[in-house]
Order: structure tokens, then sequence, then C-alpha cells
């Protein structure tokens, strides 16, 4: 039967497609770009349905289908913010980080049969992780532009930055609700506050009130940026900063720890 | 006159106002929510939202409106959302009925009320995505807020025999408007051994349904039976009513589309 045994094969399509793509990406050729990176999604998507059929579940159970999603999602998120933004790095990160995933299903074939815990066995939590993981990508590049800002004063960065900040607060909003929904379907609650969720929330007012000043004010330039390192700042938090907060002891996203 | 000076009472009021409400908080304890059952929190919802018409409508000279509809009014109000949220993370146990953070998502929803009233068009027309946005978070925020003294849950222990008999989260005893017994339970193990899927076989009211963990059963709209735990002698089913989820589901909607416009818009007029 079809399934794991053939993965290195697609893999080693999907990553080299996509390293191609990011490299026409950063060369400008950019309908080349979009066309190779989406020919690498369709191969990756059709692993997936392969492996859905073969195994008669939606394959969401193991830590090896978990990354499997992971890469898919990381390479159409990629493909999306190229094809709307134009920045010419981003297939390169979203091919980097994709390849990562696959190369871990590739080497550690143990994890294909590692469990996950029921409560993550959800169709919420793949795009959950992968549309956070680039929602910091787009921040985190918005961030080193500020920085650039603030010490050069370079006025041309500051539509870049406007556009990553978009495109980061729009992706890390999905997280935050596809969050919210897994969490109903699985607890039911939407939110419950837990030491995670309280940074998400704090992160994402102040990414919201980065571009409101920006938009009420905006020559406030030098405040913006501050804002902008702020928000980072609370990001770092969020992601892994809390695992050393006390409150995280009863954290529902101290699944490492606890279980 | 300078804004500073314009809006001293706006701000005083508001600096009173949030000593007042830690002091109700020390002096009474937590705000008493389920004080506020339907129908009070739809009419105390009405009025509000007809207060702040009223005051939407008189913008032109009352000075309170004018700082609740300032650019200061905006980023205070989410430098409030924002502490809110740090401090109810910062909590082993969030205290999410204390008398500041209620006040405190009333302010933040009254502001959110009142620039909505004053941006959702302009002279080009409906701003769609303003729109969209601000309401989408207005209906999700409004349904966890008002909605929050109708909301129940109520645990449930289901044996081989059929039950009726639920517990709320302050232990007090009521009735479900059908019956529960568990017909089967299956644990299934991945090749490693670890547990991998908990299912329960639940007749409710002789229609047998299969309640998993993240996948509930739901009797009706609004109303969803979760699986928490198993024992030998039975299992415990949490029921969640919820009677507001049209209102939060068409917020999260609202919140999707628009982070969608977002995503491919921008949020500069010169980005488009």
């Amino acid at each position: 039967m079809m399934g794991w045994n053939i993965f290195p094969w697609f893999a080693l399509a999907t990553a080299l497609l996509a390293v191609v793509a990011s490299v026409l990406a950063l060369c400008n050729r950019r309908v080349a770009a979009l066309a190779t990176s989406s020919l690498a999604v369709a191969i990756l998507s059709t692993f997936v349905a392969i492996l859905w059929i073969s195994l008669e579940r939606p394959p969401m159970r193991t830590m090896g289908e978990t990354r499997l999603w992971y890469s898919l999602f990381l390479l159409v998120a990629g493909v999306a913010t190229y094809a709307r933004w134009r920045f010419r790095w981003v297939l390169s990160f979203s091919t980097l980080l994709a390849t990562v995933f696959m190369v871990i299903n590739c080497l550690r074939p143990e994890l294909h049969d590692k469990s996950l815990m029921p409560a993550l066995q959800s169709a919420w939590f793949m795009p959950h992780v992968a549309v956070y993981m680039f929602s910091y990508a787009l921040l985190g590049v918005a961030t080193l532009m500020a920085i650039y800002h603030l010490v050069k004063h370079d006025e041309r960065v500051l539509h870049a930055i406007d556009n990553l900040l978009g495109g980061g607060v729009a992706l890390f909003t999905v997280g935050m609700l596809t969050g919210a929904l897994w969490a109903k379907q699985a607890w039911g609650e939407y939110w419950s506050w837990d030491a995670k969720e309280a940074w998400a929330a704090a992160t994402w007012f102040i990414y919201l009130g980065a571009i409101h000043l920006r938009l009420l004010r905006p020559r406030a330039t030098k405040a913006f940026c501050v804002a902008l390192i702020v928000g980072f700042l609370a990001l770092q938090m969020c992601w892994y900063g809390v695992n050393y907060l006390p409150s995280a002891e009863k954290s529902v996203h101290s699944y490492n720890r606890n279980n | 006159m300078g804004k500073a000076q314009k809006y001293r009472m706006p701000r005083i009021a508001l600096t009173v106002i949030a000593v007042a409400l830690f002091v109700l908080q020390w002096l009474l304890g937590d705000f008493p929510v389920w004080l506020f059952a339907a129908p009070i929190n739809i009419l105390l919802c009405a009025l509000w939202l007809i207060a702040l018409w009223e005051g939407y409508r008189r913008r032109a000279t009352s000075t309170v409106v004018q700082y609740l509809l300032s650019a200061e009014a905006t980023y205070t109000a989410l430098g409030v959302a924002a502490t809110i949220a740090l401090v109810l993370g910062l909590q082993s146990e969030p205290a999410m009925t204390s008398w500041p953070v209620v006040g405190g998502i009333l302010f933040v929803q009254s502001i959110l009320t009142l620039v909505i009233l004053r941006g959702w068009r302009n002279e080009n027309g409906v701003r769609w995505r303003f729109l969209i946005t601000h309401c989408g978070l207005w209906l999700a925020v409004a349904s966890a807020f008002f909605g929050a003294p109708d909301k129940q849950i109520l645990r449930v222990q289901v044996g081989s025999a059929p039950t009726r008999e639920a517990l709320s989260e302050q232990g007090r005893r009521s009735y479900l408007d059908y019956e529960l017994r568990l017909d089967d339970f299956e644990v299934e193990h991945s090749k490693s051994g670890t547990p991998e899927r908990f299912c329960a076989s639940v007749a409710v009211d002789d229609k047998v349904v299969d309640i998993e963990v993240n996948s509930p059963y739901s009797p009706r709209f609004g109303e969803d039976i979760y699986l928490m735990n198993y024992a030998p002698d039975g299992c415990l089913l949490q029921v969640v009513r919820e009677p507001w989820r049209g209102i939060t589901a068409t917020g999260i909607a609202l919140l999707l589309l628009g982070a969608f416009m977002l995503f491919m818009q921008g949020f500069q007029k010169r980005a488009r």
C-alpha cells in the first residue's frame, strides 16, 4: 500500500521545485516563481491525498502527519504572500521551513507512529500553528526594518513595513481565530485566558495600536517603530516566554510537560 | 483651547471611575454576573446602545463624546485591552469577573461602538473593510460580555443507567430535558501503545451517538455535549449551553473576512 514509503520522492520533488521558485523570486522572475511554487504545493497536496486515501482517515493523528501539514500550509502561505505582496525573500523563508519539516519526516520515520494526544487531533490545529509561524516571520522582518528606520531614518522602508505589518496582523488574527474555534470544538470554550492566550491577545492589541497610530498620526514614525518593537517583544513572550511564567503551570498549551 | 485643557474633565472622570471600580472590587468582591441573565442583559445592552447613540448625536457639543471619539481614547482603549489581557495572563486563576475587568471591557466596547457609528462610511461611500473588522470584533466581544450570564456549563456523570441530572460549575443541581446513558466506551492505541482515540457511545433519548475529544455532539443549536473523562463505572460529559452562539459565530466569521481583506489590501489607502 502506498503511503509514507513513497514520501521521500514527493518531498524531494517538492523541495527542489520550491528551491527553484525561491531562486526565481530572488531574481524577480515573478510569474515563473509563482508557477513553480504552485506546482510544489500541488505535488505535496497529491501526497497528502494519497496518504489520506491509504489510511482511510484524515492524516491528522501522528507527529509525522502534523509536520506534513505544516510543510503544506507554510508553502501555501508563502505562495499567497508572494503573490500579493511580492516580497522577494518570502519564498526562501517558506521553502526553508517547509523543507526542514519534510526532512525530519524522512529521517525520523518513528514519528509516524507517535500519536498526538486526542485534543490536538483537530482540523484547526495545523492551520493554527502554520499561520502563526508565518505571521511571526512577517512581523519579525517588519521589526528589523523598524529598527533600521530608527537608526538610519530611511523613509523608504516605511511602505514595506506597512505591508508586512498588515499581512502579519491579518495572519496573526487568523491564527487566533482558528485557535479559538479549535478550543471551542475540543473544550467548549473559545478563549480561556490561559497565559499563552492572554499574551496573544495583548500582542494583538499592541499591533492594532501600531496600525491605528500609523493611520491616525502618519508622521509619528518613531513612535510607530517603537510600537512594532514592543509588539515583537510581546510576541516573544507569547511564543515561548510564557513557559517561564508561574501562570503557565495550568496552561492548556503545555502539551510537552504535563502529558 | 488646547486638547490637554479640553479633555481634562473626561480624563479626570475616567480616572475616578477606574479608581471606583477597584474600590468596588475591594468592598464587594467579584462582579455578580449571575444577576444579569436574560432578559436583564439584553435590556441593559439595548439601554447602553441607546445612550451611546444619543451621545453620538450630541457629539458636536459634548466634550465627553468628543474625547471618546479622539485618537487618544482609541490608544487608551487598546492600552486598556492589552493591560487587561496581560493581567489575566499573569494570574493562575484569571479574574474574568472582577469589577475593573468588566468596567474596562465596557469602556473599550463603548469606544468601539462610537468609532463604528462615526466611521462606517465617508464621502466615498461605505468603508467595507473598516465596517467588517470593527463589527466582527464588536459582535465577538459583545457576545462574550453580555452573553456571559446566559452561558451554562454543566457536568453529567453518565453510566449504564439513564440520567438527566447535571451539576453546574458552582455545584448547583439541575435537570436536562433529555436523558443520557452510556452505551459503550472505546480506547484505541497506536503501535507504540499510547492512547490515540477515546470514544463514548452515548444514548441521547435512545438515539445512540459517538462523542469523542474534538468531536462533541450537538443536540440543538447552541448546545454541545463534550467528552471530558472516563472511569470504569462511567464517563464524565460536559454540556455547554451558549444561547448567544449565532452572534459569536457571526463575529468570528466577520473577523476572518476582515483579516482576509487586510491581508489582500493592507491597511494603508496608498497600498491598494
